[in-house]
């Protein structure tokens, strides 16, 4: 008879992480093999790089909502980390009248559903008569990115001890020394964190997008959607498998850059 | 020229309701290594703040070599602080927390390499110069914080209980290299600490606070010898305090009475009427113990008394003994090992002994008329 339980311990938990790895992963293995089908179904008929061709060469619509999305996340997570930053660091470092009351708004859109957020931001153009563009979609993006990247640089800013600011103080920094070569520095990391943060949430965002988009207007995350309901799966199928590859890529590097900047 | 001469005029403070600072007053002399000791809580921090310029103080002034400073930010206050936990800057290495307020004063290229490498090797960190804080010891980072305060050649440095977080074979090499390094810079060093063995051993002069009050000031010696008054004699080094009614008087020697002792001879280090109460304390290494009644021929004024050993501790260089007198007085007496320890007669527990001291061996540190 086996009484050692430790052992039986040992088996539960590889079966529940290999369980894991197998749900999260089947689904992706399954998606990487159809875009390599040559048939248009799920029916497999045999290795073929077509669907590769058509996402390359005949999905010009495709790409552009590609490049809107990267022009939206790039433009609103640079606005979003420099406003999240020097919110931040105001909400840290410096004491003002209001700060507590400020401080619980600036966190409400955190929690708040987004299909919330994608209505008032809706109506709010609308009664602004404000023409739905790329720049609404800017802007929406960069409103919820701002709280993110808050968070990100505030908690940063936890680690550090006041005493250092008073410390540049006594050898001789003014206000805005302290600020750029100290504060500013000594926040980097989670400068970073909360643009790369920024990014992948706006490429990622569909439901805030989908009520502030208009014609021509399109990010990928919509432009899939559009697809799916015209039903051209494998060109999806070796669109995400492009995608998996190249956030796999980017994690392991941006490691790498983590690494090397903060030993 | 070196150093300011630091005058601390009738500071007050407070936070909210409570009174930390006490019209503190305090002279402190051109290049002196200057102590501010007492217990934790009693303002130290407070004082040393407002001379930063990070508090402001409710009333009073600061004035460094006759200017008053007391409205200056901190930036514009000849003064540098050495902060306890240290406070380099972590985004920068040992080179470039050093060069940072050479920097400010963009200074050349050539003058910070220069200044940098100066104070980094006065304080013995040549070796480390491309490191970043987080790789440094505790200890290395100190020497790092004295190295960038100095390097702007301050008129005083302010230092805020800098070994605190040291160990303490550490804290005793640092306090040695910490008073070399204010002899080569010769500036005035103000040392907050509340460990009186720190501020006895490096100090030109000692400031005992208390509750926000400066209760005396003076020389090591003088604060350990000759306390102000009992709160000071008991915070500084340990001792032993008798205290009765003054019965007898004369030019140089009182006599008081002692509940339980009897009489006992004192000196008169303060002017004493018959009838007042005294109170004298009595360092416990000052008080001698023998298992027979001492030879005191030709001491005539010696006290002698007589008790049982309650408790000894042996440390190695000296044994405390815990002398429980007839009158359940309980007395310390600390016995220097001079020689092999073994070698002398043994004194032990439950013994009984004779306690006897010189009465100039004795401080009278209170005296309240009646
Ligand atoms: N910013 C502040 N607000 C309110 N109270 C304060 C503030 N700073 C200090 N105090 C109070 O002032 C008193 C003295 O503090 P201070 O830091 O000067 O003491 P200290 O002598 O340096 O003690 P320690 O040896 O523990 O460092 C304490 O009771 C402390 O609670
Ligand atoms: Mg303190």
């Amino acid at each position: 008879m086996r009484t050692n339980s430790g052992i039986n311990k040992r088996q539960i938990s590889l079966v529940v992480f290999v369980s894991v790895i197998l749900f999260f992963y089947i689904p992706l293995l399954v998606l990487i093999l159809y875009s390599f089908n040559s048939g248009k179904t799920m029916v497999w008929r045999g290795f073929s790089l077509q669907w590769y061709e058509e996402l390359f060469f005949h999905s010009s619509d495709l790409w552009s909502a590609f490049r809107s999305s990267l022009i939206v996340a790039l433009s609103s997570s640079f606005i979003a980390t420099a406003i999240g930053t020097i919110g931040g660091i105001g909400i840290h470092w410096y004491k003002f009248k209001w700060k507590k009351y400020l401080q619980i708004v600036t966190y409400l859109p955190l929690i708040m559903p987004e299909i919330i957020i994608g209505v008032s931001l809706l109506i709010m153009f609308a009664w602004l008569k404000w023409k739905m563009s790329l720049f609404t979609i800017f802007l929406a993006h960069t409103t919820f990115n701002i709280p993110f990247v808050l968070l990100i640089i505030s908690s940063r800013l936890d680690e550090f001890d006041y005493q250092i600011i008073e410390a540049a103080h006594d050898l001789g920094a003014k206000e805005i020394d302290t600020l750029l070569k100290v504060i500013i520095p000594m926040s980097i990391p989670g400068i970073i964190s909360g643009f790369l943060m920024s990014m992948t949430l706006s490429l990622d965002d569909f439901v805030i997008t989908f009520f502030v988009s208009g014609p021509g207007s399109s990010t990928l995350p919509l432009h899939i959607y559009s697809m799916i309901n015209r039903g051209v799966f494998p060109v999806i199928n070796a669109l995400s498998t492009v995608l998996i590859a190249g956030t796999v890529l980017l994690s392991v590097s941006s490691k790498n850059i983590q690494k090397y900047m903060f030993k | 020229m070196k150093g300011s001469v630091v005058l601390i005029n009738d500071i007050n403070k407070s936070f909210g309701e409570s009174r930390i600072l006490n019209n503190v007053s305090l002279e402190i002399k051109k290049g002196e290594f200057f102590s501010l000791l007492g217990p934790s809580g009693c303002g130290k921090t407070t004082l040393l703040r407002i001379i930063a310029g990070f508090e402001t103080p409710d009333s009073g002034d600061i004035k460094l070599d006759n200017t008053s400073i007391i409205n200056l930010q901190p930036n514009e206050r000849h003064v540098n602080t050495i902060f306890q936990n240290y406070a380099l800057f972590p985004h920068l290495s040992v080179y470039e927390n050093v060069a940072f307020p050479l920097r400010l004063q963009k200074k050349s290229e050539k003058i910070i390499n220069e200044e940098v490498r100066k104070y980094l090797s006065m304080v013995k960190l040549e070796d480390h110069i491309k490191k970043m804080p987080s790789q440094l010891s505790g200890g290395q980072k100190q020497r790092v914080s004295i190295a960038r305060a100095l390097v702007l050649q301050p008129n005083v440095l302010l230092l805020d209980e800098p070994l605190s977080a040291l160990d303490a074979k550490l804290r005793q090499h640092m306090l040695i290299e910490l008073d070399s390094i204010h002899d080569q810079v010769g500036i005035t060093f103000i040392f907050v600490t509340h460990d009186q063995q720190e501020a006895l051993s490096v100090s030109d002069r000692v400031a005992v606070m208390h509750q926000g009050v400066v209760l005396q000031v003076g020389t090591p010696s003088q604060i350990y010898e000759s306390p102000g008054n009992s709160f000071v004699a008991d915070f500084i080094g340990e001792t032993n305090f008798i205290e009765g009614t003054v019965v007898s008087v004369d030019d140089k020697m009182g006599v008081m009475n002692v509940d339980g002792i009897g009489k006992v001879n004192f000196y008169l280090d303060k002017p004493v009427k018959t009838g007042d109460f005294v109170r004298v304390t009595v360092r416990p290494e000052k008080i001698r113990i023998t298992k027979e009644y001492p030879k005191i021929e030709g001491h005539p004024h010696t006290i002698v008394l007589n008790g049982i050993v309650d408790e000894l501790i042996y440390t190695g260089f000296q044994t405390k003994f815990f002398v429980h007198l007839d009158s359940k007085v309980l007395f310390k007496v600390f016995k220097q090992h001079v020689k092999y320890f073994m070698d002398e007669t043994p004194i032990n527990w439950k013994d009984p002994v004779y306690i006897w001291w010189n009465p100039a061996d004795g401080y009278l540190v209170e005296v309240e008329p009646r």
